[in-house]
């Protein structure tokens, strides 16, 4: 399991390896909640690969798109402990510097595990017990959220996001997942000043 | 160090985890989940297991989830008395998986619930006393469970509580039950206008040929009309913990549409009349006088069928479709009677 999400972080790093000049990149921490009340937390890792600046009566509006990464895990008391592996593209808008908003698109790699033990029926019908099993599902995902400066000279940002996702296959169909991300970004560097 | 501290950790981790036998306390608070075909499918074990009985409440629905069991005051009483177990049925409530729609039906499920009684007594030891108790669309997988004979030799008893083992009648007695009552509480003067709705719709019906969206309606007025009769009490539930719960209402909700709109065609056609004879273990048969869902033929014609004489039917008078909640103290008594008898 672990190696099938080493892969998977590889795969997705590699991803920014033709990033020659300085662009925007960002590292955010965050309580991941999902279903809001089942904590956990993510990191993730951003970096632009287009910015745009447009004035509109005067004012500039900054549109950067950005590779994502992030790794999350949280915890169902009573049921089970997911773990995820995104990768995905964002578009973040700003009007000015102090807050941002933010649509991003991902596709995740979900691994739900069992919280207690598993008795797993084999072919002879004798059941083998075990504990920590786990079901790997597609998690794509679509989420709004919104960072604000939290100070002029600091390039540290509140980050609060909402993100609905498809668990597949689930069962027969599909589940819809949602989960909540409160937290900081950390601006890394940028082109800009 | 580190490394030494480590194995010794994940030494002793593996040989808990290998050993055959889980402590049997007076308050057992367990998750295990069954893993069968495609499914994994959690059983929540709450009770005293001091008494090394173990009662599985097959859930309603289909599309209802184990949990919704645990909200009324009865589950503490019988938690007392014997260890309870909520199982979610293969795609309901927080059961998750991947397999195709072909491996959601009557027969697969019955099979995942003969697993779950033989993964309870590998986690508790091959002497425990387990009990069947089905409710609604559990009375329909509970009997298709019971008829198998080497299933049913894993267990001490049955219970079926307003359970829907033959739709043929079930679909005739509802009709026969919105028509009786409805024109006596027409008479009367209670609620004339929905009685009159209700039974104009009934009498429109071919009893011998009802179809999938006719049985639907009748599911519909079978709880229109029970809240329509006096004589059911209801008690309060204890308040359900959306955000802070085992269970995901949203999951489960959209989980149990689909199971139930994929099993439709088989769970609404279903008659196990003809094999009831084979059930040989005791039968306990617990019906709500008022039940327009699952009415009281159902219990009547099971109770005269099965093949044991060591059997019951009570009637609770003040009852609709979940004496449960209806009469919680002495559906207890019963359960408990019945469970101490036979275990």
């Amino acid at each position: 399991m672990l190696v099938k999400q080493l892969t998977f972080c590889l795969l997705f790093s590699s991803l920014f390896l033709n990033a020659q000049e300085e662009k925007e990149r960002f590292l955010s921490i965050t309580y991941l909640g999902e279903f809001i009340t089942h904590p956990g937390f993510e990191v993730s890792y951003a970096q632009a690969f287009k910015q745009i600046s447009k004035f509109k009566k005067e004012k500039e509006i900054k549109y950067s798109f950005a590779y994502t990464a992030s790794l999350g895990n949280y915890i169902h008391y009573g049921s089970h402990f997911g773990s995820i592996v995104e990768a995905g593209i964002k578009r973040l808008k700003s009007k000015g510097k102090k807050c941002t908003r933010i649509v991003e698109f991902e596709i995740g790699y979900f691994r739900q595990f069992n919280l207690g033990e598993t008795y797993i029926i084999q072919e002879n019908g004798s059941a083998e017990k075990r504990l920590l099993t786990s079901r790997g599902y597609l998690l794509p995902s679509l989420s709004i959220g919104f960072a604000s400066d939290i100070h002029k000279e600091q390039p540290i940002q509140l980050y609060s996001a909402l993100k609905i996702g498809g668990q597949l296959p689930y069962n027969t169909t599909i589940i819809p997942r949602v989960f909540l991300n409160i937290g900081i970004t950390y601006k890394l560097s940028s082109n800009e000043n | 160090m580190k490394i030494k501290t480590l194995l010794t950790f994940l030494i002793i981790a593996s040989f808990l985890a290998c050993s055959k036998k889980t402590a049997l306390t007076e308050s057992v608070s367990d998750l295990i989940y069954v893993r069968n075909d495609g499914a994994d499918m959690p059983a929540h074990i709450y009770g005293n297991a001091a008494t090394k009985c173990f009662n599985i409440i097959v859930h309603g629905g289909p599309g209802d989830n184990g949990l919704s069991y645990r909200i009324g005051r009865y589950h503490s009483i019988l938690e007392k008395e014997m260890a309870m177990v909520y199982w979610d049925q293969r795609g309901q409530g927080m059961a998750h998986g991947h397999y195709s729609q072909s491996g959601l039906n009557i027969p697969q499920m019955s099979e995942d619930l003969y697993y779950l009684v033989k993964s309870l007594k590998q986690k508790y030891g091959e002497d425990i006393s387990i009990f069947i108790m089905g409710h609604s669309w559990g009375g329909t997988l509970g009997t298709a469970f019971m008829i198998d004979t080497s299933y049913q030799k894993e267990v001490k008893g049955w219970i079926e509580v307003d359970g829907a083992h033959d739709m043929p009648l079930l679909n005739k007695s509802a009709v026969e039950m919105f028509i009786d009552i409805g024109e006596s509480e027409i008479d009367k003067g209670n609620n004339k206008s929905t009685w009159k709705e209700i039974v104009t719709y009934a009498k429109s019906l071919d009893t011998s040929n009802i179809s999938l969206n006719e049985s639907a309606e009748l599911n519909y007025y079978s709880y229109v009309a029970e809240e329509l009769i006096s004589e059911i009490k209801y008690e309060d539930y204890n308040s359900v913990s959306w955000f802070f719960s085992p269970m995901n209402p949203i999951n489960s909700a959209i989980s149990g549409l689909n199971v139930n709109t994929l099993i439709e065609g088989e769970s609404e056609t279903i008659n196990y009349t003809p094999e009831l004879h084979k059930i040989k273990v005791p039968c306990l048969f617990l019906w709500g006088k008022y039940d327009f869902n699952c009415p009281l033929p159902l219990g009547q014609s099971a109770y005269e069928k099965v093949g044991t004489q060591k059997k019951e039917l009570y009637v609770f008078q003040n009852s609709g479709h979940s004496p449960m909640d209806n009469e919680v103290d002495l559906f207890c008594d019963k359960v408990i009677g019945f469970v101490k008898q036979y275990k």
